[in-house]
């Protein structure tokens, strides 16, 4: 297949520069050919154009990547005189492909596209599926061999990121174009989910074969144990002891995996290739697991259900049970049967022989993701005021931190803590990261702190500092263009314990708050006993989705929260019985 | 810094004891001791720990002149799940012209100690991967199979170079600690080599013997034997990261190579760059370099009109011809000390590496004659200058240097926004080098001088709001700061300003000299934020979210000097009217200190209605050193302190005079 690729860019001052500095993808399998360049000045005279030697080449690695074969051309042409256009072009040529092309004409999301153009031309009996979404214009040419497909679309409407966001793509023009067949390492085909599903089925076959030292292993590790579900878990702790995750990527390494005896024998693989190991592994131990697609990111996009296609990015292993479905990231050193953030509630597709379909990983829960938060204000000899904090974290926190404990140095583990974990304005004296046993999900970090801004003293009033949530910073309604999207729920909740110094008093008491809605919730409680002062606040905020319309409700619920949380807390003023003789007795003096 | 030559035989054997721990350093066998190990004595959490690494470069014939082997083996053991990042090797090599580097006879292995049994697991050498990271650096890189905590991993190499300008140096720390490490260098007596050790006094042992063992060689009509110079350390500690150092170039300990004489069969030598004077001889004839400069000089006329600049006086013909570079020619963002292209290339291109636009500079200034060099320099990331040491690899830069009025400017025309007289923050590093046959001169790259932030506030609180008109201004590296954060844009105003936690009004915005770059920068806006009002009170924060909020420095200790860049003074100046009704019910105390090193001032004043409060600080030195650390973060706390104190009114119940 031939791809020709042509762009017009102009460039209207020195901001725009960036956009002359050209990568072109390629790989092993794609070779890219007859790149062309010229710079057009604001008549559109040709003034410069681009020589080969001016093309640079290097590799290309995605993070996290170990290796991949990807590289780049690279190149700048540029003008001193604006405005000015970028005109370049290239050709691929992809011997083997299973996408004829994922189209989003959108060079950046705050960039508009004037006017984008794309032509398919296939032989008349080249079967295509396609799927497109705010195209401007679309025909089908017949000719007398082939068939010309033509899609027009621009990009006016430029958007810009917003927090806690559906997704920019839904504003973006694309098209997505499948042959009906292909021929991607082994035949397969995109009429139905069910087809596609067969192929990637058909390419994991084959790959099971263990060698006899792993099968003796896995014989000894699960002889005595009568429970599938023990079973399963020995053998996963034993996959996260003994394997770790490197991404390699080798011409149809995008898709098919390396067998599970180069697993056995190196220890390591991508996410296929330990899925695939681990899937043999359970095979072997007599346990059938289902090789499963998913997209994995922070933010969940949902697979088009109508457009068989590949649209995912990693692979996990999900395992029917009696009553249940386990699931297994088998990349992650992760609990047991706990989807992280990255996997959790979105359509997953379960590849098996002639019965692939798609099912839904389970959310995150409130109880899943809980942060909550003790801390405990004293002074120390020096009369300093210092906090003990006491965290435990689930979800999204606990994943990180638990990642870091076990791959991060100490040295980096302390300067992450340092710069990341400790809370706004306190001086971080020590911490402490207390570990969970195997397949909790939870960690606990500890830590002491000078607290220099909480007890502000003014005159004989002193103004304590609430200790506040993080609470996410919403754009204001007028400003906001995107809905809301919520992909788990966020749930703290803070035990935050004052000493009340010695000849104070608390003159008002805090008054209580509780805000409850569709949103989220949001409560505030004192206690006062002798001389402490406790404050229980908790934050919910529900997974949800919200629209525009309903935006300044929601953003309401927010602010009305942060202000709170915001606002000094408690005033405390001196005792004027226990003030008085003290002052009478130095007048006495 | 020390400076050793290498060519007359040194005797020096440094007998410390290297048996601190007796571990084995041979491939392939491991004891006991290695195996135990769980935890390394001295550094109880390093992750891993490198029990030897050997390095030896050693020069073989080729069909008429000298390739170099470099051989390097090491031996290092996982101690914990971060660690098994160690398990994952890269080897960089060059490919460039005549220079093919070429690795062989890789070999690695895994050892891990399971049920009593030693099994080894070793590297198909299929699994090795090639990065091209550039148009002459490659990469190879293997993931060592079967690694686990506990794994001991071990490797070896040779790399076949022909390049033997740059013997491969060899650093002796890394960032985990290391039992032993060793180089060794065997000469051929045709090439001279001078060598540099940073980071630490002197070796734990070190050696250098004729190798009357081996054979003795023969090369055209002379026979000569081996010169084997042998340099050891041991118990090296794990390098730390810090923040805000310059380099980790500047502090890790190794040892670096150069060539410095060539001696040929015939008798004769040739020196390879001696002395600074021969290496600015050298600079000045280079192709891309001095004769790069004269080569722009003819253009000039193309250009420029220098008939009427020859009306005008030096410092107008040299801001005219900075702000012409400036304005025409984009910094592609690479470094270099040599220009990349031909002179006509780059006026086509309109864009180039740091030396094509700076050298560029120089022609031209010196076309409209005035007195110009370049400046050869070393960025703050690229490490400081040996002076001991003259070569021109530790250079990653250029400058411009000119005489004007008999003062000399530095500048650098890739910096839009900084003025002709200035040089941008990555460039303040140390000195840098004339280019001026003249005379060895070196000009200090340091920043004494200070940049200064002004922020004035006219504040009216009141019980539902703060509303506040603020102008900030900056000079010198302040105002660079400002420019690049607020510009002129005023979208990205608001963003920043609405970011700080203000409510801002966008047409009372006011930028003045965003380009006009000689003169300070100054910004206007107007704030309303929500006001603090509680229990009759109104708490005033006077300097609202404009002095810091939070202590930069956050370790507890530190090792490394404390690299602010530039000296800073900062002023902020609130005038508050006090609102109607109410009186001041706390202020917060005046406040001086005052050192060599630092000065702060916080001063209350109130009149009738309006009260001021003026607050700075002024940071006397660009760098303190280590020392001084707890000093300079205790400072930083007091200015955290002061700068958030808040003022509070009450309600003046007491009937007016009037």
């Amino acid at each position: 297949m031939y791809k020709t690729s042509t762009f017009e860019i102009k460039i209207y001052n020195r901001a725009g520069e960036k956009f002359t500095e050209v990568s072109i993808p390629y790989s092993e399998m794609d070779k890219v050919s007859k790149i062309e360049a010229s710079i057009r000045d604001r008549n559109g005279n040709i003034v410069k154009k681009l020589k080969r030697n001016d093309i640079s080449d290097r590799s290309a690695f995605s993070n996290g990547s170990f290796y991949q074969d990807y590289y780049l051309y690279e190149f700048t042409l540029k003008h001193n005189s604006y405005p000015y256009t970028l005109v370049y072009s290239y050709q691929r040529l992809q011997k083997e492909f299973f996408y004829l092309t994922d189209w989003t004409p959108v060079l950046r999301s705050n960039i508009p596209t004037r006017k984008a153009l794309l032509n398919i031309e296939v032989p008349l009996d080249f079967k295509i599926h396609f799927d497109h979404y705010l195209i401007d214009n679309f025909v089908v040419d017949t000719l007398d061999e082939s068939i010309i497909y033509s899609w027009l679309a621009s990009y006016e409407n430029t958007i810009d990121p917003e927090i806690y966001s559906e997704r920019r793509e839904n504003y973006f023009p694309n098209v997505a174009v499948v042959p009906g067949e292909f021929i991607f390492d082994i035949e397969g085909s995109y009429d139905s989910w069910e087809s596609y599903g067969d192929y990637q089925f058909q390419l994991i076959q084959g790959l099971s074969e263990l060698p006899a030292s792993e099968q003796n292993r896995i014989r000894s590790l699960t002889r005595d144990i009568d429970s599938e579900l023990e079973k399963i878990k020995i053998l996963y702790h034993y996959l996260q002891d003994q394997t770790r995750y490197v991404n390699i990527t080798i011409e149809t390494g995008g898709l098919k995996p390396y067998p599970a005896s180069y697993v056995a024998e190196n220890k390591y693989g991508d996410c296929k290739a330990l899925s695939n190991y681990f899937k043999s592994v359970l095979e072997y131990a007599g346990i059938k697991s289902n090789y499963t697609l998913v997209y994995a990111s922070d933010d969940i996009k949902e697979i088009d259900k109508n457009f068989p296609s590949q649209q995912f990015n990693h692979v996990i292993l999900s395992i029917p049970m009696d009553d249940d479905t386990l699931w297994l990231d088998c990349t992650s050193d992760g609990p047991f049967n706990q989807l992280g953030t990255f996997t959790q509630n979105r359509d997953a597709f379960v590849i098996d022989s002639n019965s692939s379909h798609f099912t839904r990983t389970p959310p995150l829960l409130m109880n899943e993701v809980i942060d909550s938060r003790t801390v405990v204000f004293r002074r120390d000899k020096n009369r300093r005021v210092v906090a003990d904090f006491r965290i435990n974290y689930h979800g999204e926190d606990f994943e990180s931190l638990s990642g870091l404990s076990r791959q991060a140095s100490e040295t980096s583990l302390a300067r992450i803590i340092r710069n990341y974990f400790i809370e706004d304005g306190f001086e971080l004296i020590d911490f402490e990261l207390i570990e969970s046993p195997r397949d909790a999900r939870e960690i606990t970090l500890t830590y002491s702190a000078f607290a220099n801004k909480v007890y502000n003293s003014y005159g004989s009033d002193i103004m304590l500092d609430m200790v506040p949530f993080y609470i996410p910073l919403f754009e204001e309604p007028e400003k906001r263009k995107l809905g809301v999207k919520i992909d788990y729920p966020i749930n703290y909740i803070d035990t935050i314990n004052y000493y009340i110094p010695e000849g104070y008093n608390i003159p008002n008491k805090l008054e209580n708050k509780s805000i409850q809605n569709e949103y989220g919730e949001y409560t505030l409680r004192s206690q006062q006993e002798s001389d402490r002062l406790t404050i229980v606040k908790r934050f919910l905020l529900n997974t949800g989705k919200y629209s525009l319309e309903e935006y300044p409700d929601f953003y309401k619920f927010i602010d009305e929260v942060y202000d709170i949380e915001n606002s000094p807390a408690i005033l405390l003023t001196r005792n004027i019985q226990n003030r008085k003789p003290i002052n009478n007795a130095y007048k006495g003096n | 810094m020390k400076v050793f030559k290498l060519f007359f035989p040194l005797f020096i054997i440094l007998h410390f004891s290297l048996e601190a721990q007796e571990y084995s350093r041979e491939f392939g066998v491991i004891g006991k001791e290695e195996f135990e190990l769980e935890e390394y004595a001295a550094d109880k959490s390093a992750e891993a720990v490198v029990f030897f690494d050997i390095g030896q470069s050693k020069f073989i014939r080729s069909d008429n002149s000298f390739d170099i082997v470099f051989e390097r083996t090491t031996r290092i053991k996982i101690l914990s799940e971060a660690g098994i990042d160690w398990a994952e090797v890269e080897i960089p090599y060059y490919q460039e012209g005549e220079i093919y580097e070429k690795i062989y006879d890789l070999e690695a292995y895994t050892i891990n100690y399971v049920d009593g049994l030693i099994q080894r697991s070793k590297l198909n050498t299929e699994n090795c991967y090639t990065e091209k990271l550039n148009k002459y650096w490659n990469l190879k890189k293997f993931a060592m199979p079967n690694v686990k905590v506990g794994s001991i991993i071990e490797y070896r190499y040779k790399i076949l170079s022909q390049y033997r300008f740059n013997l491969r140096d060899w650093d002796f720390q890394r960032r985990i600690p290391t039992v032993y490490s060793k180089y060794e260098v065997r000469m051929v007596p045709f090439y001279e080599y001078t060598f540099l050790l940073q980071g630490k006094g002197s070796f734990d042992y070190q050696n250098s013997y004729k190798d009357k063992k081996g054979l003795s060689h023969q090369f055209g009509p002379v026979k000569y034997n081996m010169m084997v110079h042998e340099y050891a350390m041991i118990d090296i500690p794990a390098f730390k990261d810090e923040e805000y150092i310059s380099s980790i170039n500047d502090f890790i300990i190794k040892i670096d190579f150069q060539l410095s004489r060539i001696l040929h069969l015939n008798g004769s030598t040739t020196d390879i760059l001696t002395s600074w004077p021969e290496l600015i001889q050298d600079l000045s004839r280079h192709e891309n370099f001095g004769r790069y400069v004269k080569k722009a000089s003819k253009q000039a006329s193309k250009l420029l009109d220098l008939n009427g600049l020859a009306n005008e006086s030096p410092r107008e013909r040299f801001d005219k011809i900075i702000s012409y570079v400036k304005g025409n020619y984009t910094w592609n963002k690479k470094n270099g000390k040599y220009a990349s292209k031909s002179v006509s290339q780059f006026i086509n291109d309109g864009y180039g590496n740091a030396a094509d636009i700076n050298l560029f500079t120089v022609g031209l200034l010196n076309a409209a004659g005035i007195e110009a060099y370049p400046l050869i320099s070393s960025t703050r990331g690229n490490g400081t200058i040996k002076y001991d040491y003259p070569y021109s690899q530790f250079f990653n830069y250029v400058l411009i240097a000119a005489l004007i009025d008999g003062e000399q400017i530095v500048s650098d025309a890739t910096e839009i926004l900084s003025a002709g007289n200035r040089i941008p923050t990555r460039c303040i590093n140390d000195k840098g080098l004339l280019i001026d046959k003249a005379g060895l001169n070196w000009l200090p790259l340091s920043c004494n001088f200070n940049s200064s932030l002004s922020t004035t506030m006219l504040i009216e609180p009141s019980e539902d709001e703060v509303s506040a008109r603020i102008i900030v201004k900056g000079t010198e590296y302040n105002a660079l700061a400002l420019r690049r954060q607020y510009g002129d844009d005023r979208k990205r105003i608001v963003e920043k300003l609405e970011d700080k936690g203000y409510s801002v009004n966008d047409t009372s915005i006011v930028v003045k000299n965003q380009l006009n770059i000689e003169k300070p920068y100054s910004i206007e806006y107007t704030v309303t934020n929500s006001s603090e009002y509680i229990n009759d009170k109104i708490y005033l924060s006077p300097f609202l979210y404009e002095t810091l909020e939070e202590n930069p420095l956050k370790q507890n200790s530190r090792r490394y000097p404390i690299d602010m860049v530039y000296p800073s003074l900062k002023i902020y100046y609130a005038g508050i009217k006090i609102p109607d009704g109410y009186k001041i019910d706390f202020l917060p105390e005046n406040y001086q200190f005052s050192n060599d090193k630092f000065e702060l001032k916080y001063l209350t004043q109130q009149s009738d209605s309006m009260l001021s409060i003026s607050f700075s600080y002024h940071f006397k030195k660009a760098v303190y050193s280590a020392s001084d650390y707890l000093k300079i973060k205790f400072y930083f706390n007091d200015i955290v302190r002061k700068g958030n104190e808040k003022i509070v009114f009450s309600r003046d119940d007491e009937p007016s005079e009037e």
